[in-house]
């Protein structure tokens, strides 16, 4: 046993603390559901349904049927396929966004929380900057300028999620800056690059896993919001927000289940990620 | 207390006097609501490019020559392209040899906002301005093959052609072809701005049926109808032109009786309106093609078979039957199906995905490639078929990737040759094989898209150009139809109606060749 | 004394001059987009061109000059309040901006006045009865709100409340065509109907404000509900609180001196909520085609005409920046360790 490290007792699980500190209904429901969601992304290839990307010109806009339980959509695509399979579509590019972003985001956060000083408050001030920006209308001039592709798509969103990230883990440090541990990692000679990198960032895990599935929900959001007015997403790729457009139009001659259908799932996505970020916040605070 | 009830009298007293007269006022005035996707680009003809600020410059300004019209017994008239009247250009008279033409200009026409009179320098201005600003019209000039112009009196200008001059009327009656006022033009020049490019932007100075009274950019235009215009008053006092974006929304206002005509509506819209109460769809056909075209200059888009392979590949019937509604005809050729000189006879494609692939092994693509189209967003019936011709495509194994841009860039993108293939619709208001050809298919053409180029092809459209036997000419084009078929530098997916939706109290309806909307003739019954 | 006003100096020189750093840095980065990121000389040279064309107007807008000359060009533009000329409505972007400002600040503050009004005493009956039916459902419907997506949310209520219902007007702008704008003097219709005195102008202003107002305030007001709850919650729980309920003080005086207290983050988040407001209403605006700068900045899009985007991201950063700056010195009043903060 090395020194400072303390005799623990058997620890539970991060699902039983969970379950402990919420209900274990509320737990399994959010994230059975969640999981549900993305088990069915992952199989939607192997799932019997139509092939979401097939037009048939002779078959637009029909009804919900036995044959189309969500009906078809101005395409002829059968909206229930394409529903299941935009998940594949949303959450691919809302978690790439977010990943990059705490690629990026979460050293910045912690060479700037354990060297402090002017780096600390010239990247806060920056992250400062970047959260009053008008997400949507820089996305929209940005994929303008540079090209509407969902790779820009990407980059924009994962440009927002560098600062939340930053910000999280700068506070995380500020106070693992005199930890046993750091200190002790300090006086055995190592560099402080590797300190930060080695002994710090991974203390700042749980935070961030705690605001990954909130990042997600509310990237998702935004690539739907930005697919809604023709960005980012190609014809005909499955995917909720351009999905929701397609629809709009026949909506008010109540032709509404192609709008309706993929905004439910957006809705239901993004109320589970809320959800499950929660669920791991109330960790996370009662840790502190 | 008592300024309070001073206030309220005050205030009963001014409503009393404005309600009657206003209403009086609204029962008197005939106003024309008509719902349109976007703002009005430019009030200058010249550098008018889109079909709201053509179609708002050609009812403010009053070009030289007109169609005149015939009835089709089906509720509306259309625009008879044999029978040529005059508008700003009372009458002609061509030399004996057709090198030249004097125009008499209608005496008494005078400008909407300065009531001058419309005079031979306006015409002098209108050409030199042409020239000048190397604008739109300058094309117009050029292929009318004028060389010069002169005052030949204060009512008179000739023309000078350096060559036969067969599209003439046809071009001179398009919007950007109307004389401006050229004294108020001249007032508002500036140093870096010589031809008042900037302020003609913004401002009307035309003779026309209707002059611009009010503009919200964005919001709305309303024009007023020119109560001294030569041929008389327009039915209409008032033409509110309002911004809608959504193509649903302008259907939607159309249906609720908000607006009586709505633009630029989906044939899924069309669809929804047919059988609405109050409401009419009138169905045209035209000369209008959807056009799928392919930069021949480089890649395996350069090869023949592969093109061909392309037009074997489509789905005709279905884009005809489901995206259409069984309302468009199949296309023949670069020569629309109810163009002069049409011959189907030497079309060879149908839906044959065997022939094909066949195609494509000849060719050395029997895997396949992938290619990009370029489509320009917002247009749903464009979006529909290039999705259906993806999956057609996929079939034979061609990957084709659909790229939406925004209509200024796939625009722009057009002349640069920017596109690997493009699609969107092209209106041949002109029933002349000889002129698309010049446009289109000859080394060159202003609308030559493709990068095509073949020498037959150009002897064959300077040929058609230079005669006036019609005999001749049919056998010429027939020649023409066949080699553009054969080498497929286009794909014709349809020939697409021209439908226009408004609600059934408005009649009078004239289709002008170019699809734009003439508000001069309606009328409310 | 003198201490204090040494202290609020150098708070406010302090805050001033990151505002200003901020905005420094708002216009390198919409600079960056518009002159490294995008081409503007294809947008200004029009589709009839050539090399001296095209090598006229780099020199003409300064391309051709090292990178901080143009940026400072840029900025001095900006300063002189010019933000380019759109090239849709061919009018300078100022003056368009100015133009559809007041019917975005009207659906803004109309949608941020009906989320305070049901978000704060909501939240403030949750912290009472944590465990009551009414917290249930002010968290169920601050659940709901922050998850759903604006534009849909707009979508569904058009649907059932237009398209079945016919309760509301099309969703086609601020007033019925059929009656017109009123006379300008603020620019918020449902204003300037009632100074006009026009009761059917009226109605139908709020009529058309109504759907667009409640889909705002549905998805942006579950932050300032949770606030006021979660803050409410701590100032009942605070020694100080809890002593004073010992010692008997009355329970109205309590919560009277609970509310004051949980007044400032609450003022913080709504200033923070407006602010966002602003550019927030992008969606909507396009859903229910209401003519303000969110529905600009959609319109300049589709004409790939970014300058306009840029001068609404200058203007909306702006402003967050500025209600930031102003909910710092408010909260300074109250809370004296701000002012010796960063």
């Amino acid at each position: 046993m090395l020194a400072g490290e303390q005799a623990i007792p058997e620890r539970p699980s991060l699902l039983q603390r969970m379950m402990r500190a919420n209900g274990p209904l509320r737990v399994r429901l959010n994230i059975g559901l969640l999981l549900l969601i993305v088990l069915l992304g992952l199989l939607a290839p192997l799932l019997p349904l139509h092939d979401p990307v097939r037009p048939n010109p002779l078959n637009r806009f029909k009804a919900p049927s036995l044959e189309h339980p969500f009906g078809t959509d101005g395409n002829g695509m059968d909206v229930l396929s394409r529903t299941i399979h935009a998940i594949r579509t949303d959450f691919a590019l809302a978690i790439s966004s977010v990943a990059l972003g705490i690629v990026v985001g979460a050293p910045l956060g912690a060479l700037s929380g354990y060297f402090g000083g002017r780096l600390d408050s010239v990247i806060t001030r920056i992250t400062e900057v970047f959260q009053g920006f008008p997400q949507i209308l820089f996305g929209m001039a940005v994929l303008a300028a540079a090209g509407n592709t969902m790779v820009n798509l990407v980059l924009i969103l994962a440009f927002y999620n560098v600062p939340v990230y930053s910000k999280m883990v700068r506070s995380v440090t500020l106070p693992l800056r005199e930890a046993d541990f750091v200190q002790a990692a300090r006086v055995a000679g190592n560099s402080p690059l590797s300190v930060v990198f080695r002994h710090v960032l991974p203390n700042t895990l749980v935070p961030v896993f705690s605001q990954l599935p909130l990042s997600c929900a509310y990237a998702a959001q935004m690539i739907a919001g930005l697919s809604f007015i023709g960005l980012g997403v190609a014809i005909p790729t499955p995917e909720w927000g351009s999905m929701i457009q397609l629809g709009a139009n026949q909506l008010v001659f109540g032709k509404w289940w192609a709008s309706i259908f993929p905004g439910l799932a957006l809705f239901i996505s993004v109320w589970l990620l809320n959800n499950v970020s929660d669920l791991f916040g109330s960790l996370v605070v009662r840790r502190g | 207390m008592k300024r309070s009830l001073l206030f309220n009298m005050l205030f009963v007293l001014l409503l009393l006097a404005m309600l009657p007269g206003g209403m009086a006022l609204a029962q008197e005035e005939n106003v024309l609501v008509i719902a349109i996707p976007g703002d009005i680009e430019t009030l200058d003809p010249p550098f008018s490019r889109f079909q709201r600020s053509n179609e708002t410059n050609l009812n403010i300004y009053d070009q030289f020559f007109r169609y005149g019209s015939v009835d089709t017994g089906l509720g509306y008239s259309v625009a008879d392209t044999g029978t040529i009247e005059g508008a700003s250009v009372e009458s002609w008279e061509w030399s004996e040899d057709l090198s030249s033409i004097v125009l008499n200009i209608r005496e008494g026409a005078t400008f909407n906002k300065t009531g001058r009179e419309v005079t031979a320098d306006d015409f002098i201005y209108w050409f030199e301005r042409a020239v000048g600003t190397e604008s739109g019209t300058l094309w117009n000039v050029n292929t009318a093959n004028i060389a010069s112009w002169e005052k030949t009196g204060p009512h008179q200008v000739t023309l000078q052609f350096s060559q036969l001059s067969p599209w003439l009327f046809f071009l001179f009656r398009d919007q950007s072809q109307g004389p401006m006022d050229a004294i108020e033009a001249q007032a508002n020049v500036a140093d870096d701005d010589p031809w008042a490019a900037r302020w003609l932007a913004k401002n009307d100075v035309g003779s026309g049926e209707f002059y611009v009274e009010s503009w919200e950019p964005g919001v709305a235009m309303v024009l007023r109808a020119n109560p001294d215009y030569w041929a008389g008053k327009a039915f209409f006092d008032q033409i509110v032109l309002q911004v809608v974006p959504s193509s649903a929304d302008r259907a939607l206002l159309l249906r609720e009786g908000e607006v009586d005509i709505a633009a630029s509506l989906s044939t899924d819209e069309l669809a929804a309106l047919e059988g609405a109460e109050g409401v009419k769809v009138l169905t045209v056909p035209t000369r209008n093609q959807m056009i799928m075209g392919l930069n021949v200059t480089e890649g395996p888009l350069a090869n023949k078979l592969v093109r061909q392979a392309l037009s074997y590949a489509v789905p005709y019937d279905d884009i005809i039957e489901g995206i259409f509604g069984g309302k468009a005809k199949k296309s023949a050729g670069p020569v629309p199906v109810d163009g002069k000189h049409h011959d189907g006879s030497v079309w060879p494609y149908d839906y044959d995905p065997d022939k094909a692939r066949e195609l494509l092994a000849e060719a050395g693509y029997a895997d396949g490639f992938e290619f990009t189209l370029d489509i320009a967003s917002g247009v749903a019936t464009t979006e529909q078929i290039a999705v259906v011709l993806q999956a057609a495509y996929a079939d034979v194994g061609v990957t084709m990737n659909i790229n939406l841009q925004t209509a200024a860039v796939f625009g722009e993108q057009l002349g640069t040759l920017g596109h690997q293939a493009w699609m969107r619709d092209l209106l041949w208001y002109v029933d002349d094989p000889g002129y698309t050809g010049v446009a289109t298919f000859r080394t060159g053409g202003i609308t030559n898209w493709m990068g095509y180029s073949n020498e037959t092809i150009d002897g064959l459209i300077v040929q058609m150009n230079g005669t006036l036997d019609e005999e001749l000419k049919a056998e010429l084009a027939r020649e023409y139809q066949r080699i553009v078929s054969d080498e497929a530098p286009q794909l014709f997916l349809a020939d697409m109606p021209f439908e226009i939706a408004m609600r059934d109290d408005i009649h009078g309806y004239v289709q002008l060749p170019d699809n734009l909307l003439w508000y001069w003739p309606l009328y409310r019954e | 004394m003198l201490d204090s006003m040494r202290e609020w100096g150098f708070f406010l020189l302090r805050r001033f001059g990151f505002f200003l750093i901020a905005l420094f840095g708002v216009s390198v980065i919409t600079f960056t987009v518009t002159h490294k990121i995008g081409n503007p000389v294809y947008l200004l040279v029009g589709t009839r061109y050539n090399q001296e064309m095209l090598d006229n107007i780099r020199r003409e807008i300064g391309l051709d000059r090292p990178l901080h000359e143009q940026y400072l060009r840029y900025a001095g533009n900006l300063l002189q309040g010019n933000l380019g000329i759109s090239r849709f409505s061919y009018n300078p972007v100022l003056e368009d901006i100015g133009r559809r400002l007041p019917a975005t600040l009207e659906l803004s503050s109309w949608a941020l006045a009906m989320g305070v009004l049901w978000a704060v005493p909501a939240g403030i009956l949750a912290a009472l009865r944590p465990q009551g039916r009414m917290a249930r459902l002010a968290d169920l419907a601050a659940r709901t709100g922050v998850s759903m997506p604006g534009f849909w949310l707009g979508l569904l209520l058009i649907f059932v409340f237009f398209a079945e219902l016919h309760w509301f007007p099309a969703p086609l702008g601020r007033i019925a065509r059929s009656i017109g704008p009123p006379q300008y003097v603020t620019g918020w219709y449902s204003i300037d109907t009632l100074l006009a005195g026009d009761r059917e102008a009226f109605f139908s202003s709020v009529s058309h404000l109504i759907l667009p107002a409640l889909t705002l305030a549905i998805t942006t007001s579950p932050s300032t509900l949770q606030i006021t709850r979660k803050r409410m919650q701590e100032v009942l729980q605070s020694d100080y609180i809890r002593s004073a309920r010992a010692f008997g003080l009355p329970g109205n005086k309590v919560y009277r001196y609970a509310l004051r207290n949980t007044l400032g983050p609450v003022i913080t988040m709504i200033a923070m909520t407006y602010g966002y407001l602003l550019s927030g209403t992008v969606l909507v605006e396009v859903v229910f085609t209401w003519p303000g700068l969110g529905l600009y900045a959609v319109d300049a899009m589709n004409h790939s005409d970014y300058e306009p985007i840029m001068g609404v991201v200058l203007l909306s950063s702006g402003f967050y920046l500025l209600v930031y700056l102003a909910s710092d010195i408010f909260n300074a009043l109250f809370d004296p360790r701000v002012r010796t903060e960063l």
